[in-house]
């Protein structure tokens, strides 16, 4: 059963914010000149390209749309309509009854820099390319007349050809290169950036004085193949780096920005307006309805409903509240209206205080070593010491500066960091195809260096180790089984736990009885159903539910209950009253628990295995945590509950204090910020999306299962990360005795530019990442 | 081969011509949504 449509068909209320409120339109509607509005929308449930095209005609059809057009690549909709005929609300509803989701972009993430970041080293690469591929047919012509003699005027033909098309190449398609050699200069370090930019431009300036002077041979197409390959890594590099939440909604604010407030007069009477969060204070009253964030931490006044805390607890059941409760902020409403009265500032609330918590993990997650970085100091001192030596000494045995230079030169371009700089990228590119086969989502190329080194693993409950959804794991009837009853009882609630029931009875193969007209249904929030049909009446619900309707439970029902009991289950009685009798009969107790997934005790065994240390941490009641840590297989001092979200981060701070390296799995937006502070968070890809935004890895099956694969995945990468960087260092050991020996024609420097890359991606295509085990 | 020099600027003047149109088509958002230029092709409106 597909669990995204059940949440959109039983209809639990989405968020959708004050379309009309100025506060909204601020961030996220553009007013046109012309009096049309704009926006962009990130459309979700888009399957394939003919959903694409439903929802594009979805919009396009209603009245007053003057434009929608869905990209058929990321999903986004440019949405421009006439406010007085259409409003982005009714838009958004068509969209939702098709099973779509359409969510507002921020217009300050339009332009993001990360897009324009992409497009302008890809206009680099291509301008690259185009010099490097013309520059090499006139090379081509100047190798053979290397060796065939060529006269003058052609060699300075060819000369101007070459600086013609190497230039751009050099100081525009460089750019990047000699920027970061401007700062290691600033920072007194020797980066890969400084060789390569001051490799080039020496290569460049000598080329320059040989085609002017006359003499000697230019290596002007060196530089531009030089430059070309490196952008290439570079783009590689780029192409690695996914954005793995796209949704800049009003999701990722967590909070709404505006909430209602209600001003009672003396008299009693009741104005309602609408503040900003920001304004919002201590002693306020606030009204939240159903499908609304809970604006600030406070008490409830008045109203009973339903509230989901996940992001607190994880737990997907929401908690009843009435007049006297706590309400935390970022609470979802479910059903009823509430009026509750401010106890903390919004900045002090609890849902500021994760927001914080996880700005403050992000900025202090630990940076991995990468193993190209440590190499490239090494590379670029001892090459540049190479060099000079090349060159003082072959002066010292000459006494001809222009010879030194021309073999000192030699040295830097033979050893060309072209293998070095690739090895990382292709090898990170192929562990990156690999992983993103199997539905394993990376971050960037860096975390397989990272995994290579984990020591330990934390793993949240609900969601992650767990289903996350409520099933009912044994039944018990008492009587007569009436089970089409029960089924008509939940069908028309939108409880969790009535889905569950309700899941179990349509796999038994209950059917509800259609000749049946139903004379009444009631649904009271945090208690259960009841309905009437002829002269029966049914209920449906928790114990105190069963005891206010005067349901009648025996002694030996009760001791059945009380052993039920013992796994600390939620429990839906169902009970049903034939108006021939006065009472009421308890019919049957559904045990509902959230099951383990099927392959969380294999894989946690897997990773013990391994040598990794895992613990379970949760914020539910310890008898749970027990259970289900016994049915995975943590050892008993491994587990923790009760725990909550600062709670989880500070459990893995501690943890990398004795330099643990620490992986955290988890889903919801209660560990976000231990996600945000594991040196590897690791989300289940059905998680909340500010999860997802601040993992480095989602694991798009919801299988724990894949945290071994990517491992095993990530041990390959690294193996080949190695050997590519291996086979640069036994490439430039061979090649500088070359240039020191003055064989460095420009033939060979260009065949050995191309033949050191080649070495290297060829060398990658050979990994092959079938499990063989 | 006088006209080297001739040819030579001509191949190139037409290669630029074919890097310039490149250019101009990145920055009128032409590579934006490959995809959708596939499926587009398909639609009957």
């Amino acid at each position: 059963m597909n669990n995204e449509s059940v949440d959109i068909a039983e209809g639990i209320k989405t968020l959708l914010p004050d379309f009309e409120s100025a506060a909204f339109r601020e961030r996220y509607v553009a007013e046109r000149a012309d009096g049309l509005f704009e926006t962009r929308l990130l459309i979700k449930g888009l399957r394939c390209a003919g959903c694409v095209h439903t929802s594009e005609s979805i919009l396009r059809k209603i009245p007053g749309v003057v434009e929608a057009e869905v990209n058929y690549s990321n999903h986004r909709a440019r949405f421009v309509w006439n406010p007085k005929q259409a409003s982005l609300k009714s838009a958004l509803e068509s969209l939702q009854e098709s099973g779509f989701e359409g969510l507002p972009q921020a217009l300050v993430d339009l332009n993001q820099p990360q897009q324009k970041d992409e497009a302008e080293s890809y206009k680099r690469l291509v301008v690259a390319i185009f010099c490097s591929m013309n520059i090499m047919w006139i090379a081509i012509a100047q190798y053979a007349g290397y060796f065939s003699g060529m006269e003058q005027r052609y060699r300075d033909l060819f000369n101007l050809a070459g600086f013609v098309l190497s230039t751009p190449v050099l100081f525009y398609s460089g750019t990047v290169f000699l920027q970061g050699a401007w700062q290691a200069i600033r920072q007194h370090s020797l980066t890969m950036d400084f060789q390569v930019a001051f490799s080039s431009l020496l290569i460049y300036a000598y080329s320059i004085y040989a085609a002017v002077s006359r003499t000697g041979d230019t290596y002007f197409e060196a530089v531009a193949m030089f430059i070309t390959f490196l952008s290439v890594g570079k783009y590689l590099e780029k192409l690695s780096i996914r954005r793995i939440s796209e949704a800049s909604s009003f999701f990722q604010n967590l909070l709404p920005f505006s909430a209602t407030r209600i001003i009672k007069d003396s008299e009693n009477n009741e104005t309602k307006t609408t503040v900003r969060l920001e304004d919002v204070e201590p002693g306020w009253i606030l009204e939240v309805k159903a499908g609304e964030r809970v604006a600030a931490d406070g008490i409830v006044l008045y109203g009973t409903s339903m509230v989901d805390e996940s992001h607190l607890t994880g737990e997907s059941l929401p908690v009843q509240k009435e007049c006297g409760a706590l309400l935390t902020s970022g609470g979802i409403n479910q059903q009823g209206v509430l009026q509750f009265q401010v106890t903390k500032k919004v900045a002090d609330s609890t849902l500021s205080r994760i927001v914080r918590l996880i700005n403050d993990a992000l900025s202090r997650k630990p940076r991995t070593r990468v193993l190209a970085d440590l190499l490239a100091k090494y590379f670029v001192s001892g090459v540049s010491l190479t060099a000079l030596l090349t060159f003082s000494w072959n002066f010292q045995q000459y006494g001809s500066l222009e010879s030194a230079l021309v073999h000192g030169v030699a040295v830097l371009i033979i050893a060309c960091p072209c293998a070095l700089s690739l090895a990382t990228p292709i090898a990170v590119l192929s562990g990156l195809s690999a992983a993103t086969k199997r539905k394993i989502l990376f971050r960037s190329g860096v975390q397989f260096e990272t995994l290579e080194s984990v020591t330990d693993l934390v793993f949240d409950k609900t969601g992650t180790l767990t289903e996350g959804s409520p099933e009912v794991k044994n039944c018990v009837w008492f009587s007569l089984k009436e089970e089409s009853a029960a089924l008509s009882l939940v069908e028309n609630s939108n409880h969790p736990i009535s889905g569950a029931v309700r899941r179990y009875l349509n796999k038994s193969g209950a059917v509800v009885n259609p000749a049946q007209d139903l004379d009444s249904f009631e649904e009271l929030a945090g208690k259960g159903v009841s309905m009437k049909i002829s002269s029966q009446t049914f209920y449906g619900g928790s114990m105190a539910f069963m005891e206010e309707s005067g349901v009648l439970i025996s002694a030996q029902q009760k001791q059945q209950i009380l052993e039920l009991r013992q796994q600390r289950p939620a429990l839906f009685f169902f009970a049903q009253k034939n108006d021939l009798h006065a009472v009421a009969e308890l019919t049957a107790v559904f045990s509902i628990h959230d099951p383990v997934r099927i392959q969380s005790r294999k894989t946690i065994q897997h990773l013990q295995k391994m040598g990794l240390s895992t613990h379970l941490l949760t914020g539910d009641h310890p008898a749970v945590a027990a259970s289900v840590a016994q049915e995975c297989g943590f050892s008993e001092n491994n587990v923790h509950s009760s725990v909550d979200p600062e709670g989880k981060a500070e459990f893995i701070e501690a943890l990398q204090k004795e330099d643990r390296i620490v992986i955290m799995v988890g889903d919801g937006i209660n560990d976000a910020p231990a996600l945000a502070r594991a040196d590897i968070g690791i989300a289940m890809g059905s998680s909340a999306d500010k999860a997802l935004e601040i993992s480095d890895i989602v694991l798009l099956n919801n299988n724990p299962g894949d945290i071994a694969e990517a491992l095993r995945i990530s041990r390959k990468t690294y193996s080949l990360i190695r050997q590519n960087l291996a086979l640069s260092v036994i490439y430039n050991i061979v090649a500088i005795p070359v240039a020191v020996a003055g064989w460095v024609i420009p033939l060979v420097a260009a065949l050995s530019m191309s033949l050191s890359s080649l070495l290297v991606v060829l060398n990658s295509l050979r990994m092959n990442y079938r499990n063989n085990a | 081969m006088d006209i080297l020099p001739l040819l030579i600027g001509i191949s190139l003047s037409l290669g630029l011509i074919g890097l310039l149109g490149f250019l101009w088509g990145m920055k009128h958002g032409m590579f934006d949504d490959p995809e959708g230029t596939r499926y587009r092709i398909l639609l009957d409106d």
